[in-house]
C-alpha cells in the first residue's frame, strides 16, 4: 500500500495553503484562456513562465498544468455558446454543441460537457496514479540507446500528426534542435553559436522562445484581422440540469471518449486536438441514428469533449515518467521543471516523488475548482467573452515584454523575444508549424547528450541503435511514420487501380 | 485567391532559402569546433550531422516549390505587425532609460494600433491600468527592482 501513501503524502502537500491557491490561479486562467478563441494554452503558460521563476518548484508546476488542463474545459463553452473553438481540441464541440444552442439547450450542453470533462479528467488521473510508477520503473531500464530512439520517436511522431505539411513541420523540428544547441557545450565547456554575446552563453531563454514563437505571431494576426463583436445570450443555472433521456445517451459516449482519450493522450503526437476527433467520428459511426450528429446531438458534445479532458491528464504520464513530453505544450512545462532544477526522467518519480504526488493530488483538486468555475460559477466566463480584443492585445504585448525582461533584468531578452517573434511570424506566414520547433528547441540538448553518451560507451558503433530492443522498436515506428504518407498514397493507387479493373 | 496566386509565387522557395542559409551557417560553424569521432564526439558534432539533415530538408522543400505552387497561409498583418513591433521596440528603449511606467504606457498604446479600431480614450485608459498593474506584480509582488520611473525610488 505504499501508493496509498504516496498519494496521502500528495494531498498532504497540495492542500497547503500556497499550493491550493495557485492551484485555483492556474485552472481559472485555464479557463480564461480557453474561452478566449485564439488564446491557446501554450500561450498562458508562456506568459506566466516568467512568474513561475519566483515560485516554489510546487507550486510553479501545480500552477501551469492547472493552466494546461483547465484550458480543456474553457474551450468547449466558447466552442457551444458563439460556435468558435475557445481551444483547437473543442473545435469538433462546436459542431453540435452550438446547434444545442440553437434550440435552447446551451445550458444543458455546458453541463453535460462539465460533468463529462470532470469524468474523463478523474478518470484520467487515476490511470496516471496507477501507471506512472510501474512505466517509471520500467524506464529506469533505459539506456542512453534507448533514451534517443525514444526521443526521436517522439519528436518525430509529434511532427509528422501536426498541421499542414510534414516536410515544414520536421524542417521546423530540426531548426528547433539548432537553436537549442545554441550556449555553453556541458562537455567541453566550448561557447558554441553565441556570437559574442554573454547573454548567449546560457543558452537561448526558452521564455523568449515560447513567447516569441506563441505570443507575437498570434497577437499580429489576430489583432489584423479585425474583430466581429461576440454577443452571447444568458445562461440560467436551473436550465442546466439535462433531462434522464439526455443523461442516458450521453452514458456510453463519455465512457468511449474517456478510454479513447485516456489512451491517445499517452502516446506521442496524438494528443488532445485528435482524440477529440476520434471520438466525434468513432461516436458517430457507433451511433444508430448517425443522422442526427450535426444537428444537436447531445452525444456529439459528451464524446469528444470527455476525450479531451481524458487526453490532457494522461499526457502527463510520458512527460513525468520517462521525460519525454508528447507535445508542444508538455514541452514547455518540462521546461518549466529543468529551470527549476530538476531533470526529466524515470528518476523524477525517485528523487521527486513527492512533488509527483502532489501535482497528482493537485489534479484531483483542480478538476474540482474546474466543477464549480464551469457549472455554477459559468456566468463569468460568458460575460469575459465579450471583452473586446483590442483591450486584450495590447495587454499580451505588454506582458510579453515586462516578463521576459523580469527573468534577467536585460535588454537583450526584449531584442530576443522580438526577433524570434518575426521569425514566428514569418514561419506562421509561410506554414511552418510552431509546435515541432518548440519541442526540437528542449529536447534537442537531452537527445545530443544521450547520443553522445550512447556512441561514447558503446566505442562509437552505430549499430548498438539497433541492437538494443526498446530503441529498435522505436526506431521502427520512427521509419514507418515518415514513409506513412508514401504508403498510403500507395495503397490508395493499388486501390484505385483494383476499382478500375473491377469496372 | 488570386491575391493569394499573385503574392505567393516563390514562397516557399524564399522559405527553404532561408532554411538552408539558417542551417547552413550552423553546419559552417560547427566544422570550426570541430567534429570528433562518434566515439568521441567534438562540439560541433550534433549541430553538424542536425544541420546536414536540416539542410537536405530545406532543399526539398525549395525543389518542391518548382513542382508544387506554394502560397501564404494567411493574409500578412503589416500594418498589426508594424505596431506590434514598433511596440516591442518602444519597450525595449524606454524600459531601462525611463522605468517601467512609461515604458508599458508608451508601448501599449503603440501596440494597441495594430487593431483598426483602436480609439485613444480606452487604449489610454488600458495602457495606465497596465502600468499600474504590471507595477503591483512584478515589482510590488514579485520584488523585482525595477524603478517604475528611472531615477524616482
Amino acid at each position: 500500500m505504499e501508493l496509498l501513501s504516496s498519494v496521502a503524502g500528495g494531498f498532504a502537500q497540495a492542500v497547503s495553503l500556497t499550493n491550493l491557491f495557485y492551484c485555483f490561479v492556474g485552472v481559472s486562467l485555464g479557463t480564461l484562456i480557453g474561452v478566449l478563441p485564439g488564446i491557446g494554452p501554450m500561450l498562458g503558460i508562456a506568459l506566466l513562465l516568467p512568474v513561475t521563476f519566483y515560485l516554489p518548484p510546487d507550486a510553479a508546476i501545480i500552477m501551469l498544468a492547472g493552466i494546461y488542463y483547465g484550458g480543456e474545459y474553457g474551450g468547449s463553452i466558447t466552442s457551444i455558446l458563439v460556435n468558435l473553438p475557445g481551444s483547437a481540441s473543442s473545435a469538433v464541440t462546436c459542431i453540435d454543441g452550438y446547434q444545442m444552442a440553437k434550440k435552447g439547450r446551451a445550458a444543458v450542453a455546458l453541463y453535460v460537457t462539465a460533468v463529462a470533462s470532470f469524468i474523463a479528467g478523474t478518470t484520467g488521473i487515476l490511470l496516471m496514479t496507477l501507471f506512472s510508477p510501474v512505466i517509471a520503473e520500467f524506464a529506469l531500464s533505459f539506456t542512453s540507446v534507448d533514451y534517443f530512439s525514444v526521443m526521436l520517436l517522439g519528436l518525430l511522431a509529434s511532427s509528422s500528426v501536426g498541421r499542414g505539411s510534414p516536410l515544414k513541420s520536421v524542417g521546423a523540428l530540426v531548426v528547433g534542435v539548432l537553436f537549442g544547441i545554441v550556449g555553453t557545450d556541458v562537455n567541453t565547456g566550448i561557447q558554441r553559436y553565441a556570437m559574442g554575446f554573454p547573454e548567449l552563453i546560457t543558452g537561448i531563454s526558452i521564455v523568449a522562445i515560447a513567447m516569441g514563437l506563441f505570443g507575437l505571431p498570434e497577437v499580429i494576426s489576430g489583432s489584423g484581422d479585425g474583430e466581429e463583436r461576440i454577443k452571447v445570450g444568458k445562461v440560467r443555472l436551473r436550465d442546466m440540469l439535462p433531462t434522464r433521456e439526455e443523461v442516458r445517451r450521453s452514458t456510453m459516449p463519455v465512457v468511449r471518449g474517456t478510454s479513447l482519450g485516456s489512451l491517445l493522450g499517452a502516446l506521442p503526437g496524438t494528443g488532445v486536438t485528435i482524440s477529440a476527433f476520434l471520438a466525434y467520428s468513432i461516436e458517430k459511426r457507433v451511433s444508430r441514428t448517425p443522422e442526427i450528429f450535426g444537428t444537436g446531438a447531445i452525444e456529439g458534445v459528451a464524446a469528444p469533449e470527455s476525450a479531451n479532458n481524458a487526453a490532457a491528464q494522461t499526457a502527463f504520464i510520458p512527460t513525468l515518467t520517462l521525460g519525454i513530453p508528447g507535445s508542444a505544450t508538455m514541452a514547455l512545462i518540462l521546461g518549466a521543471l529543468m529551470i527549476h532544477g530538476i531533470p526529466p526522467g524515470p528518476q523524477f518519480m525517485t528523487d521527486h516523488g513527492d512533488l509527483f504526488w502532489a501535482l497528482v493530488a493537485s489534479f484531483w483538486i483542480g478538476n474540482l475548482f474546474l466543477l464549480v468555475l464551469n457549472i455554477p460559477l459559468v456566468g463569468i466566463w460568458i460575460k469575459l467573452l465579450e471583452v473586446p480584443y483590442r483591450y486584450l492585445f495590447p495587454s499580451i504585448i505588454c506582458l510579453i515584454c515586462v516578463g521576459v525582461y523580469s527573468v534577467s533584468l536585460n535588454v537583450f531578452d526584449v531584442w530576443l523575444v522580438l526577433g524570434i517573434g518575426v521569425l514566428g511570424y514569418a514561419m506562421r506566414l509561410t506554414g511552418f508549424d510552431a509546435a515541432p520547433f518548440l519541442m526540437g528547441f528542449i529536447l534537442g540538448p537531452l537527445m545530443e547528450e544521450n547520443l553522445r553518451r550512447a556512441l561514447l560507451l558503446n566505442r562509437g558503433d552505430f549499430s548498438v541503435f539497433v541492437t538494443h530492443p526498446i530503441s529498435l522498436t522505436c526506431l521502427i515506428i520512427t521509419v514507418l511514420l515518415l514513409l506513412w504518407p508514401l504508403i498510403g498514397r500507395g495503397l490508395r493507387r493499388l486501390r484505385g487501380s483494383r476499382a478500375g479493373a473491377s469496372v | 485567391m488570386s491575391e493569394n496566386e499573385v503574392k505567393g509565387v516563390g514562397v516557399d522557395l524564399l522559405a527553404g532559402g532561408v532554411m538552408l542559409a539558417i542551417c547552413a551557417a550552423f553546419v559552417i560553424t560547427a566544422w570550426g569546433y570541430g567534429i570528433g569521432t562518434p566515439a568521441r564526439m567534438g562540439p560541433g558534432f550534433f549541430p553538424f550531422s542536425f544541420g546536414l539533415v536540416g539542410m537536405g530538408l530545406a532543399l526539398a522543400i525549395i525543389l518542391r516549390s518548382f513542382i508544387a505552387p506554394s502560397s501564404l497561409r494567411e493574409a500578412p498583418q503589416w500594418r498589426a505587425a508594424c505596431f506590434v513591433i514598433s511596440g516591442v521596440v518602444a519597450f525595449g528603449l524606454l524600459i531601462e532609460t525611463v522605468g517601467l511606467g512609461p515604458a508599458v504606457f508608451v508601448s501599449t498604446i503603440i501596440s494597441a494600433y495594430a487593431d483598426r479600431e483602436a480609439r485613444l480614450k480606452g487604449t489610454v485608459v488600458l495602457a495606465i491600468g497596465l502600468a499600474a498593474a504590471t507595477w503591483l506584480v512584478f515589482v510590488y509582488l514579485l520584488g523585482l527592482s525595477i524603478p517604475f520611473i528611472a531615477g524616482v525610488r
